[in-house]
């Protein structure tokens, strides 16, 4: 059996045999035609669009939600007026096949893509591809027909896509790369499941998997060129691997629990309980919110408070006087649209954000931002004090304040000069009974996760933000597709460092949160609770299956786990833990 | 004609579908609009050559518009970029 690894994509597991689908390829027919020729080959190319805007419709009945846009987006494409206009005009003036009008124009704009630094915008390259592909290959195919059939020209019927092939059915489809519009016809084809070479998380062929609900692994890298068609393989999209050639036991075992998944998919209910261990330690359970529009959900999902506000929404637009009253209205709306503490993180932003594209620095994550920059550019923090105090007259005992970025204590003395500076300042204006807020910090720089002893004496909580923090601590940037795979917060250095935080401050009696991604995760959830961690903070989407989770299993277990992940040498091995325990792979 | 320097805000820059929304909105208006930037100056109603613009958060860029309604065009596209776009960011 081989092992490939890569990251999921899409969730889920598959098993199948695998399909690899070769790279398309074709000629695109003679370059020059005649002169008599140019009309009919504008009609060629009028076709192959009529007949590509028809396939994308019928792909559309079938989607929703974010799938359906970014098909909708690849239609506006095909309809672009500016670039119809070009390939007519090329077709024309250098009397040309259509197919060689349309690549050439295409590749020009194909070009600037692959010159941009951005990954996002190089993985949208196969989006114009395909396209490129199906109009170049529509038109040559009209074209061939009409040279051995003089009627042909006024049929509409379409070539055979290579994609219907029935051979696909229940097979895991193996590609280098594949653009949105493969993904829904692979899905029609009911493939069990794509593994592709390339491709990114924000890659549109893997948004489009998550909402058809089709497992998806990317980056498996080169060593998919190994693999040949037909051999059985399995993904396992919790560990982001790609099993090839497995044993009938290994495939059985899987075979369970795919179903045993769809089963549980189908049961659960919104837990309107609080999150409670089966032998009854009660673990709070939060939501991270940036945007209004996500309280209804959190609140839907029972959270019991708000454990982290992402407040950079509010810097776009520039700071001003008039940004104080907007503020006021974010923080009120946030407090009457959600029950419990609210933990109002100050503005986590580079400089970035700030002074536009003047001031970009070589490494902005270890640059000037969060409470670094907040030091330096006073107005804009005390108009965000200002506007978080003003709100604790109204709304007592529920704001917390949390600082980002903070690596010295000497930076918490100084936010404190700060906050009591806007504090007398509002007291003298008039707000009398402005309140005293609980002061806390993100816990994401190594140093202070070391110095936690210390921190923990002059702050009233911590929250560990694990996202930054593994990405300090283990050197690793995770948008980066060389060493992306390389992030691992749940790596045995961050359990150790996790536990190191969870000490200190049970020593000075303050709350610990974890608002990073690892608290989402069902072996995150275990590890944290385990470690001591009674709170935990979480998109809201997560909440449902966290709470389930907790509900599942006694805090003994969790506390097994805790202990053993903290003393083994890799990640592996916490999976291996992970799996025995909780009887999960 | 009216020009306007702007900057893209919402996290993931002008890809597939904030290109999309911009093009919708600027093909609503009879005014001509033209983006320029990195030298480039590409018509503000074409998807493919808003896309490849490949402007990332922080963009700056100037917009072009002419035209009897301009003055509503640009007052559009501006609370368009102003609101990301109407996105989440991912």
């Amino acid at each position: 059996m081989n092992k490939l690894e890569g990251l999921t994509a899409s969730d889920g597991s598959a098993v199948g045999p695998l399909f690899i689908r070769e790279q398309s390829s074709y000629e695109t027919s003679s370059k020059q035609v005649s002169l008599g020729e140019v009309q009919q080959e504008i009609r060629y190319y009028r076709r192959a669009l009529e007949v590509y805007e028809h396939e994308l419709e019928q792909l559309l009945i079938k989607l929703r939600g974010t799938a359906s846009e970014i098909i909708k987006s690849q239609s506006l494409i095909l309809q672009d007026e500016q670039i119809k206009g070009e390939i007519i005009n090329s077709i024309r003036t250098n009397v040309v096949s259509a197919s060689y009008a349309i690549d050439q124009v295409y590749e020009l704009y194909i070009g600037r893509l692959r010159d941009s630094a951005s990954n996002l915008f190089r993985q949208r390259i196969i989006d114009l591809i395909t396209i490129k592909d199906r109009l170049v290959k529509l038109a040559a195919a009209y074209s061939e027909r009409s040279k051995s059939d003089e009627q042909a020209d006024t049929n509409l019927e379409l070539p055979v896509s290579i994609d219907s092939t029935p051979q696909i059915r229940g097979c895991i489809v193996v590609a280098r790369d594949l653009s949105p519009t493969e993904v829904v016809q692979l899905s029609e084809s009911k493939v069990m499941g794509i593994v592709l070479e390339k491709g990114g998380l924000t890659a549109h062929a893997a948004i489009v998997a998550q909402s058809l609900n089709i497992p998806c692994l990317v980056q498996i890298g080169t060593q998919i060129q190994d693999i040949s068609s037909g051999r059985i393989g399995i993904i396992d999209g919790e560990e982001g691997v790609l099993l090839v050639n497995p044993s009938p036991e290994t495939i059985r075992e899987y075979k369970t629990k795919i179903s045993d998944a769809q089963v549980a998919k189908k049961k659960i209910k919104p837990s309107r309980l609080p999150a409670i261990t089966k032998d009854g330690e009660r673990v709070q359970v939060h939501a991270n919110i940036e945007f209004i529009q996500e309280l209804p959900m959190a609140s839907s999902y029972r959270a019991e408070g708000i454990g982290l506000v992402r407040t950079e929404g509010l810097l776009y637009g520039g700071l001003t006087h008039k940004s104080e009253k907007e503020q006021d209205m974010y923080y009120r709306r946030l407090l009457d649209d959600s029950t419990g503490p609210v933990v109002i993180r100050l503005f986590d932003v580079g400089g970035d954000k700030l002074h536009g594209f003047t001031t970009e620095e070589s490494n902005p994550f270890l640059g000037w931002r969060g409470i670094r920059m907040l030091l330096d550019e006073k107005e804009m923090l005390h108009s965000q004090l200002r506007s978080i105090l003003k709100c604790t007259q109204d709304y007592p005992d529920r704001i917390r304040i949390l600082v980002p970025m903070v690596t010295n204590i000497q930076e918490v003395h100084l936010l404190k000069e700060e906050l009591s500076i806007v504090k007398s300042e509002l007291i003298k204006e008039g707000f009398t009974q402005v309140q005293d807020v609980p002061l806390g910090i993100m816990v994401e720089v190594p140093a202070v996760a070391v110095m936690a002893d210390k921190f923990a004496k002059e702050v009233d909580f911590f929250s560990i933000g694990t996202n930054d923090l593994t990405q300090y601590t283990l050197a690793v940037d995770r948008t980066n597709d060389q060493v992306g795979r390389l992030f691992e917060h749940d790596h045995p250095a961050i359990w150790k460092l996790v536990q190191q935080i969870q000490l200190a401050a049970q020593n000075e009696d303050i709350e610990v949160s974890v608002c990073g991604e690892l608290a989402s995760t069902l072996l995150g959830a275990s590890g944290l609770i385990g470690l001591g961690i009674r709170n935990l903070s979480m998109k809201p989407s997560a909440i449902l299956s966290v709470k389930k989770w907790i509900h599942t299993y006694m805090l003994s277990e969790f506390e097994l786990f805790a202990s053993k992940i903290v003393k083994v040498q890799d990640r592996e091995q916490v999976h291996q833990l992970f799996s025995t325990i909780f009887h999960r792979s | 004609m009216i020009r306007k320097k702007v900057t893209i805000k919402n996290s993931s820059g002008l890809h597939a579908r904030p290109s999309a929304a911009l093009v919708k909105l600027s093909s609503s208006f009879k005014s001509d609009f033209f983006i320029h930037m990195y030298g480039y100056r590409v018509n503000g109603k074409s998807i493919l050559g808003v896309m490849t613009l490949a402007a990332e958060q922080g963009a700056e860029m100037e917009l072009e518009i002419d035209g009897p309604d301009e003055k509503a065009c640009l007052e559009a596209l501006e609370e368009l970029i102003d609101q990301k776009f109407g996105m989440k960011d991912e």
